[in-house]
Protein backbone atom coordinates (compact mmCIF):
# COMPACT_ATOMS: atom_id res chain seq x y z
CA UNK A 1 0.00 0.00 0.00
CA UNK A 2 1.63 2.95 -1.11
CA UNK A 3 1.75 6.48 1.25
CA UNK A 4 0.57 10.12 -0.03
CA UNK A 5 4.09 10.45 -0.72
CA UNK A 6 4.37 7.24 -3.12
CA UNK A 7 1.34 8.54 -4.94
CA UNK A 8 2.59 12.17 -5.77
CA UNK A 9 5.90 9.88 -6.68
CA UNK A 10 4.02 7.58 -8.91
CA UNK A 11 2.09 10.46 -10.34
CA UNK A 12 5.46 12.60 -10.84
CA UNK A 13 6.54 10.09 -13.49
CA UNK A 14 3.17 11.05 -15.71
CA UNK A 15 4.90 14.92 -15.75
CA UNK A 16 6.89 14.75 -19.37
CA UNK A 17 9.14 17.37 -20.72
CA UNK A 18 8.26 21.09 -21.41
CA UNK A 19 5.29 20.55 -19.95
CA UNK A 20 2.65 22.72 -17.78
CA UNK A 21 1.56 21.23 -14.88
CA UNK A 22 -1.61 23.03 -12.11
CA UNK A 23 -1.54 21.07 -8.79
CA UNK A 24 -4.38 21.17 -6.51
CA UNK A 25 -4.16 21.24 -2.87
CA UNK A 26 -3.32 18.32 -0.99
CA UNK A 27 -1.78 15.09 -2.10
CA UNK A 28 -0.91 17.07 -5.74
CA UNK A 29 1.08 20.13 -4.27
CA UNK A 30 3.63 16.99 -3.09
CA UNK A 31 3.93 15.74 -6.65
CA UNK A 32 6.23 19.11 -7.51
CA UNK A 33 8.79 17.35 -4.87
CA UNK A 34 9.30 14.09 -7.16
CA UNK A 35 9.50 15.68 -10.53
CA UNK A 36 12.74 14.73 -12.50
CA UNK A 37 15.41 17.58 -12.10
CA UNK A 38 16.57 16.78 -15.73
CA UNK A 39 13.58 17.98 -17.78
CA UNK A 40 12.20 21.30 -17.99
CA UNK A 41 8.60 21.71 -16.61
CA UNK A 42 6.83 24.67 -14.97
CA UNK A 43 4.15 25.10 -12.36
CA UNK A 44 0.83 26.96 -12.98
CA UNK A 45 -1.35 28.08 -9.94
CA UNK A 46 -4.62 29.68 -11.06
CA UNK A 47 -4.69 33.00 -8.96
CA UNK A 48 -2.10 34.07 -11.10
CA UNK A 49 1.62 32.84 -11.28
CA UNK A 50 3.49 30.45 -13.71
CA UNK A 51 6.93 29.00 -12.99
CA UNK A 52 6.18 28.69 -9.07
CA UNK A 53 9.08 27.33 -7.33
CA UNK A 54 9.44 25.55 -3.79
CA UNK A 55 8.39 27.52 -0.47
CA UNK A 56 10.54 30.18 0.74
CA UNK A 57 13.40 29.49 3.10
CA UNK A 58 11.77 30.68 6.99
CA UNK A 59 11.93 34.74 6.81
CA UNK A 60 11.54 35.41 3.34
CA UNK A 61 7.90 34.61 2.99
CA UNK A 62 5.89 37.42 0.73
CA UNK A 63 2.34 37.72 1.39
CA UNK A 64 2.37 38.73 -2.20
CA UNK A 65 3.69 35.79 -3.50
CA UNK A 66 1.04 33.02 -2.67
CA UNK A 67 -0.39 29.59 -4.72
CA UNK A 68 -4.00 29.00 -4.85
CA UNK A 69 -3.77 27.06 -1.67
CA UNK A 70 -3.02 30.41 0.33
CA UNK A 71 0.45 29.49 0.84
CA UNK A 72 3.57 31.35 0.49
CA UNK A 73 5.57 30.48 -2.53
CA UNK A 74 9.03 31.52 -4.65
CA UNK A 75 9.12 32.37 -8.46
CA UNK A 76 11.70 30.47 -10.53
CA UNK A 77 13.36 32.50 -12.97
CA UNK A 78 11.33 32.92 -16.23
CA UNK A 79 7.97 33.38 -13.60
CA UNK A 80 5.48 35.63 -14.63
CA UNK A 81 2.56 36.48 -12.67
CA UNK A 82 -0.97 37.72 -14.42
CA UNK A 83 -4.04 38.12 -13.05
CA UNK A 84 -7.22 35.17 -12.40
CA UNK A 85 -9.23 36.11 -15.53
CA UNK A 86 -5.99 36.07 -17.46
CA UNK A 87 -5.01 32.83 -15.51
CA UNK A 88 -8.33 31.02 -15.98
CA UNK A 89 -7.54 31.89 -19.92
CA UNK A 90 -4.85 29.86 -20.39
CA UNK A 91 -6.74 27.10 -18.74
CA UNK A 92 -9.53 27.34 -20.72
CA UNK A 93 -7.47 27.02 -24.10
CA UNK A 94 -5.52 24.14 -22.84
CA UNK A 95 -2.53 25.51 -22.75
CA UNK A 96 -1.52 23.84 -19.83
CA UNK A 97 -0.90 20.57 -19.96
CA UNK A 98 -1.55 18.33 -16.94
CA UNK A 99 -4.06 18.72 -14.19
CA UNK A 100 -3.80 16.99 -10.94
CA UNK A 101 -6.24 17.48 -8.14
CA UNK A 102 -8.19 15.28 -5.50
CA UNK A 103 -11.53 13.59 -4.97
CA UNK A 104 -13.67 12.61 -3.06
CA UNK A 105 -15.33 10.48 -5.95
CA UNK A 106 -14.55 9.65 -9.45
CA UNK A 107 -17.04 7.77 -11.21
CA UNK A 108 -16.24 4.93 -14.62
CA UNK A 109 -17.39 7.33 -17.45
CA UNK A 110 -14.73 10.18 -15.78
CA UNK A 111 -16.75 12.22 -13.73
CA UNK A 112 -16.01 13.82 -10.76
CA UNK A 113 -17.42 15.11 -7.30
CA UNK A 114 -14.79 17.12 -5.19
CA UNK A 115 -16.58 20.16 -4.29
CA UNK A 116 -19.30 19.89 -1.65
CA UNK A 117 -21.22 17.06 0.31
CA UNK A 118 -24.59 18.47 0.83
CA UNK A 119 -26.03 19.62 4.21
CA UNK A 120 -22.48 18.90 5.43
CA UNK A 121 -19.47 20.33 4.24
CA UNK A 122 -19.39 23.09 1.32
CA UNK A 123 -16.26 24.37 1.16
CA UNK A 124 -16.50 25.96 -2.48
CA UNK A 125 -15.65 24.68 -5.79
CA UNK A 126 -12.87 26.81 -6.36
CA UNK A 127 -10.94 26.78 -9.36
CA UNK A 128 -11.69 23.06 -9.77
CA UNK A 129 -15.03 23.31 -12.27
CA UNK A 130 -12.54 25.47 -14.54
CA UNK A 131 -9.94 23.15 -14.38
CA UNK A 132 -11.74 19.52 -14.98
CA UNK A 133 -14.42 21.34 -17.85
CA UNK A 134 -10.95 22.89 -19.84
CA UNK A 135 -7.96 20.21 -19.02
CA UNK A 136 -6.98 17.40 -21.76
CA UNK A 137 -5.27 15.35 -19.30
CA UNK A 138 -6.73 15.42 -15.63
CA UNK A 139 -5.20 12.66 -13.16
CA UNK A 140 -7.02 11.98 -10.21
CA UNK A 141 -4.52 11.55 -6.83
CA UNK A 142 -6.99 10.45 -3.88
CA UNK A 143 -7.11 7.87 -1.54
CA UNK A 144 -9.12 4.57 -2.80
CA UNK A 145 -11.74 4.17 0.19
CA UNK A 146 -13.43 6.84 2.28
CA UNK A 147 -12.87 7.28 6.34
CA UNK A 148 -15.99 5.18 6.59
CA UNK A 149 -14.21 2.60 4.35
CA UNK A 150 -16.31 2.72 1.14
CA UNK A 151 -15.16 3.08 -2.52
CA UNK A 152 -14.54 6.27 -4.40
CA UNK A 153 -13.82 4.50 -7.22
CA UNK A 154 -17.80 3.96 -8.11
CA UNK A 155 -19.83 3.00 -11.55
CA UNK A 156 -22.05 6.72 -10.40
CA UNK A 157 -21.39 9.45 -8.14
CA UNK A 158 -23.16 9.90 -5.48
CA UNK A 159 -22.42 13.75 -4.54
CA UNK A 160 -22.84 16.49 -6.61
CA UNK A 161 -20.57 16.64 -9.43
CA UNK A 162 -17.60 18.87 -10.81
CA UNK A 163 -17.22 17.36 -14.10
CA UNK A 164 -18.39 15.42 -15.95
CA UNK A 165 -16.71 12.87 -18.30
CA UNK A 166 -13.46 14.40 -17.70
CA UNK A 167 -10.73 12.37 -15.39
CA UNK A 168 -8.15 9.82 -17.28
CA UNK A 169 -6.48 8.49 -14.99
CA UNK A 170 -6.74 7.57 -11.45
CA UNK A 171 -3.89 6.71 -9.01
CA UNK A 172 -4.47 5.77 -5.03
CA UNK A 173 -2.59 4.20 -2.60
CA UNK A 174 -3.38 0.36 -4.34
CA UNK A 175 -3.78 1.40 -7.89
CA UNK A 176 -3.24 3.35 -10.64
CA UNK A 177 -6.47 2.99 -12.84
CA UNK A 178 -7.22 4.50 -16.32
CA UNK A 179 -10.51 5.54 -17.23
CA UNK A 180 -11.17 4.54 -20.96
CA UNK A 181 -15.04 4.45 -22.79
CA UNK A 182 -15.60 0.91 -21.81
CA UNK A 183 -15.39 1.79 -17.98
CA UNK A 184 -11.63 1.81 -14.91
CA UNK A 185 -8.95 -0.43 -16.74
CA UNK A 186 -6.54 -1.49 -14.28
CA UNK A 187 -3.14 -0.64 -15.15
CA UNK A 188 -0.67 -1.35 -11.81
CA UNK A 189 -1.07 -2.61 -8.43
CA UNK A 190 0.76 -0.87 -5.59
CA UNK A 191 3.79 -3.23 -4.13
CA UNK A 192 2.26 -5.78 -1.79
CA UNK A 193 -1.49 -5.43 -2.90
CA UNK A 194 -3.31 -7.76 -4.87
CA UNK A 195 -5.69 -7.48 -7.49
CA UNK A 196 -8.13 -9.49 -5.54
CA UNK A 197 -7.09 -6.90 -2.89
CA UNK A 198 -8.20 -3.70 -5.50
CA UNK A 199 -11.13 -5.69 -6.54
CA UNK A 200 -12.46 -5.48 -2.89
CA UNK A 201 -12.08 -2.44 -2.65
CA UNK A 202 -14.05 -1.20 -5.83
CA UNK A 203 -17.45 -0.55 -6.32
CA UNK A 204 -17.13 0.25 -9.99
CA UNK A 205 -16.14 -2.81 -12.11
CA UNK A 206 -12.89 -3.31 -12.75
CA UNK A 207 -11.28 -4.25 -16.66
CA UNK A 208 -8.18 -6.43 -15.94
CA UNK A 209 -5.92 -7.87 -18.95
CA UNK A 210 -3.60 -10.44 -18.43
CA UNK A 211 -1.22 -10.14 -15.43
CA UNK A 212 -1.32 -6.32 -13.67
CA UNK A 213 2.20 -4.86 -13.16
CA UNK A 214 3.58 -3.95 -9.84
CA UNK A 215 3.75 -0.24 -9.80
CA UNK A 216 7.31 0.77 -9.91
CA UNK A 217 8.03 3.75 -6.89
CA UNK A 218 11.27 5.89 -6.80
CA UNK B 1 -22.62 37.02 -1.73
CA UNK B 2 -20.73 35.71 -4.73
CA UNK B 3 -17.65 33.74 -4.03
CA UNK B 4 -16.04 30.71 -5.44
CA UNK B 5 -13.96 29.40 -2.26
CA UNK B 6 -14.98 29.57 1.11
CA UNK B 7 -13.15 27.09 2.77
CA UNK B 8 -10.83 27.58 6.06
CA UNK B 9 -13.70 29.81 6.97
CA UNK B 10 -15.45 28.24 9.98
CA UNK B 11 -17.94 30.67 10.43
CA UNK B 12 -18.89 31.37 7.06
CA UNK B 13 -19.07 28.22 6.50
CA UNK B 14 -21.60 27.87 9.23
CA UNK B 15 -23.51 31.24 8.19
CA UNK B 16 -24.16 29.65 4.53
CA UNK B 17 -25.13 25.78 5.87
CA UNK B 18 -27.76 27.87 8.46
CA UNK B 19 -29.05 29.94 5.91
CA UNK B 20 -28.11 32.98 7.89
CA UNK B 21 -25.69 33.97 4.63
CA UNK B 22 -27.33 34.06 0.71
CA UNK B 23 -24.29 32.17 -0.60
CA UNK B 24 -23.65 32.05 -4.65
CA UNK B 25 -21.09 29.52 -5.31
CA UNK B 26 -19.64 30.01 -8.84
CA UNK B 27 -15.97 28.21 -10.38
CA UNK B 28 -13.52 30.65 -9.93
CA UNK B 29 -12.65 31.08 -13.61
CA UNK B 30 -16.08 31.90 -14.30
CA UNK B 31 -15.96 34.36 -11.80
CA UNK B 32 -12.91 35.97 -13.27
CA UNK B 33 -14.23 36.26 -16.57
CA UNK B 34 -17.97 37.82 -15.29
CA UNK B 35 -15.57 40.60 -13.67
CA UNK B 36 -13.52 40.80 -16.97
CA UNK B 37 -16.95 40.58 -18.94
CA UNK B 38 -18.14 43.75 -17.17
CA UNK B 39 -14.85 45.71 -17.33
CA UNK B 40 -14.96 44.94 -21.06
CA UNK B 41 -18.14 45.64 -21.59
CA UNK B 42 -19.58 41.81 -22.73
CA UNK B 43 -23.25 41.09 -21.60
CA UNK B 44 -22.13 37.37 -21.48
CA UNK B 45 -20.05 35.08 -22.53
CA UNK B 46 -20.34 30.74 -23.28
CA UNK B 47 -17.23 28.26 -20.87
CA UNK B 48 -17.45 24.61 -20.25
CA UNK B 49 -16.86 24.92 -16.72
CA UNK B 50 -19.78 23.96 -14.49
CA UNK B 51 -21.22 21.79 -17.34
CA UNK B 52 -23.88 18.91 -16.32
CA UNK B 53 -23.22 20.11 -12.79
CA UNK B 54 -25.96 21.71 -10.52
CA UNK B 55 -24.22 24.97 -11.43
CA UNK B 56 -25.46 24.89 -14.83
CA UNK B 57 -28.96 24.43 -13.55
CA UNK B 58 -31.39 26.97 -15.14
CA UNK B 59 -28.69 28.56 -17.59
CA UNK B 60 -28.59 28.49 -21.03
CA UNK B 61 -26.31 25.96 -23.04
CA UNK B 62 -25.01 25.26 -26.37
CA UNK B 63 -22.38 23.01 -28.31
CA UNK B 64 -19.34 24.85 -29.51
CA UNK B 65 -16.71 22.49 -31.49
CA UNK B 66 -18.17 19.77 -30.32
CA UNK B 67 -18.11 21.11 -26.57
CA UNK B 68 -20.65 21.69 -24.47
CA UNK B 69 -20.79 25.38 -22.82
CA UNK B 70 -22.67 27.02 -20.05
CA UNK B 71 -24.08 31.02 -20.87
CA UNK B 72 -22.47 33.29 -18.06
CA UNK B 73 -23.32 37.04 -17.58
CA UNK B 74 -21.51 39.61 -16.77
CA UNK B 75 -21.64 41.12 -13.46
CA UNK B 76 -23.51 44.39 -12.64
CA UNK B 77 -21.91 45.69 -9.54
CA UNK B 78 -22.55 49.29 -8.11
CA UNK B 79 -19.09 49.50 -6.06
CA UNK B 80 -15.50 47.75 -7.31
CA UNK B 81 -13.09 47.62 -4.46
CA UNK B 82 -9.92 47.12 -5.38
CA UNK B 83 -6.17 47.10 -3.16
CA UNK B 84 -2.93 47.57 -5.78
CA UNK B 85 0.53 48.40 -4.67
CA UNK B 86 1.55 51.83 -6.80
CA UNK B 87 -0.81 53.77 -7.90
CA UNK B 88 -0.73 57.82 -9.23
CA UNK B 89 -3.10 60.25 -9.11
CA UNK B 90 -4.14 59.75 -12.48
CA UNK B 91 -5.87 56.11 -11.28
CA UNK B 92 -3.13 54.57 -12.85
CA UNK B 93 -2.50 50.64 -10.72
CA UNK B 94 0.48 48.69 -10.20
CA UNK B 95 0.05 45.51 -8.88
CA UNK B 96 2.36 43.11 -6.87
CA UNK B 97 3.17 39.35 -7.59
CA UNK B 98 -0.09 37.45 -7.26
CA UNK B 99 -1.73 40.29 -5.60
CA UNK B 100 -2.98 40.92 -8.89
CA UNK B 101 -4.93 38.04 -8.66
CA UNK B 102 -9.43 39.62 -8.52
CA UNK B 103 -8.05 43.24 -8.39
CA UNK B 104 -7.02 43.26 -11.67
CA UNK B 105 -10.29 41.75 -12.31
CA UNK B 106 -12.37 44.01 -10.76
CA UNK B 107 -11.29 47.12 -11.37
CA UNK B 108 -13.52 49.04 -14.00
CA UNK B 109 -16.29 45.81 -13.21
CA UNK B 110 -18.50 48.42 -11.50
CA UNK B 111 -20.47 51.79 -11.57
CA UNK B 112 -17.76 52.94 -9.38
CA UNK B 113 -13.85 51.49 -8.68
CA UNK B 114 -12.18 52.55 -5.40
CA UNK B 115 -8.75 52.00 -5.24
CA UNK B 116 -6.62 51.85 -2.62
CA UNK B 117 -2.86 51.72 -2.80
CA UNK B 118 -0.03 51.37 -0.59
CA UNK B 119 2.17 54.25 -2.42
CA UNK B 120 0.22 56.82 -3.90
CA UNK B 121 2.47 59.05 -6.51
CA UNK B 122 1.89 61.72 -8.38
CA UNK B 123 1.13 62.07 -12.25
CA UNK B 124 4.22 60.93 -14.33
CA UNK B 125 5.99 59.00 -12.18
CA UNK B 126 5.08 55.77 -13.25
CA UNK B 127 6.02 54.41 -16.04
CA UNK B 128 3.41 54.25 -18.90
CA UNK B 129 4.55 50.50 -19.89
CA UNK B 130 4.35 49.21 -16.35
CA UNK B 131 0.67 50.42 -16.00
CA UNK B 132 -1.28 47.56 -15.35
CA UNK B 133 -4.68 48.56 -15.04
CA UNK B 134 -5.10 52.46 -16.60
CA UNK B 135 -6.81 54.97 -14.61
CA UNK B 136 -9.99 55.24 -16.83
CA UNK B 137 -11.19 51.92 -14.75
CA UNK B 138 -10.56 53.97 -11.24
CA UNK B 139 -12.64 56.48 -9.90
CA UNK B 140 -11.20 56.95 -6.18
CA UNK B 141 -8.11 56.24 -4.99
CA UNK B 142 -6.45 56.52 -1.67
CA UNK B 143 -3.15 55.59 -0.10
CA UNK B 144 -4.02 53.47 2.72
CA UNK B 145 -2.19 54.32 6.18
CA UNK B 146 -1.42 51.01 7.92
CA UNK B 147 -0.44 47.82 5.79
CA UNK B 148 -0.42 44.94 8.16
CA UNK B 149 0.03 41.59 5.76
CA UNK B 150 -1.01 39.48 7.39
CA UNK B 151 -0.25 35.32 5.59
CA UNK B 152 -3.11 32.78 5.81
CA UNK B 153 -0.60 29.56 5.12
CA UNK B 154 2.84 30.15 6.44
CA UNK B 155 4.75 27.40 4.45
CA UNK B 156 8.56 27.88 4.45
CA UNK B 157 11.31 25.08 4.25
CA UNK B 158 14.34 24.60 6.31
CA UNK B 159 17.76 26.26 5.05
Amino acid sequence: MLSKEDIAKRIAQEVKDGYYVNLGIGIPTLVANYVRTDISVEFQSENGVLGMGPFPFEGEEDADIINAGKQTITTLPGASFFDSAFSFGMIRAQKVDLTILGAMEVSENGDIANWKIPGKMVKGMGGAMDLVASAENIIVAMMHVNKAGESKILKKCTLPLTGVGCVKKVVTELAVLEITPKGFKLLERAPDVSVEDIIKATEADLIIEGDIPEMSIN
Amino acid sequence: MISSYVGENAEFERQMLSGELDVELTPQGTLAEKCRAAQAGIPAFFTPAGYGTEVAEGKETREFNGKMHVMELAYKADFSIVKAWKGDEAGNLIFKGTARNFNACMAGAAKITIAEVEELVPVGTLNPNEIHIPGIMVNRIFQGEKFEKRIEQRTVRQK
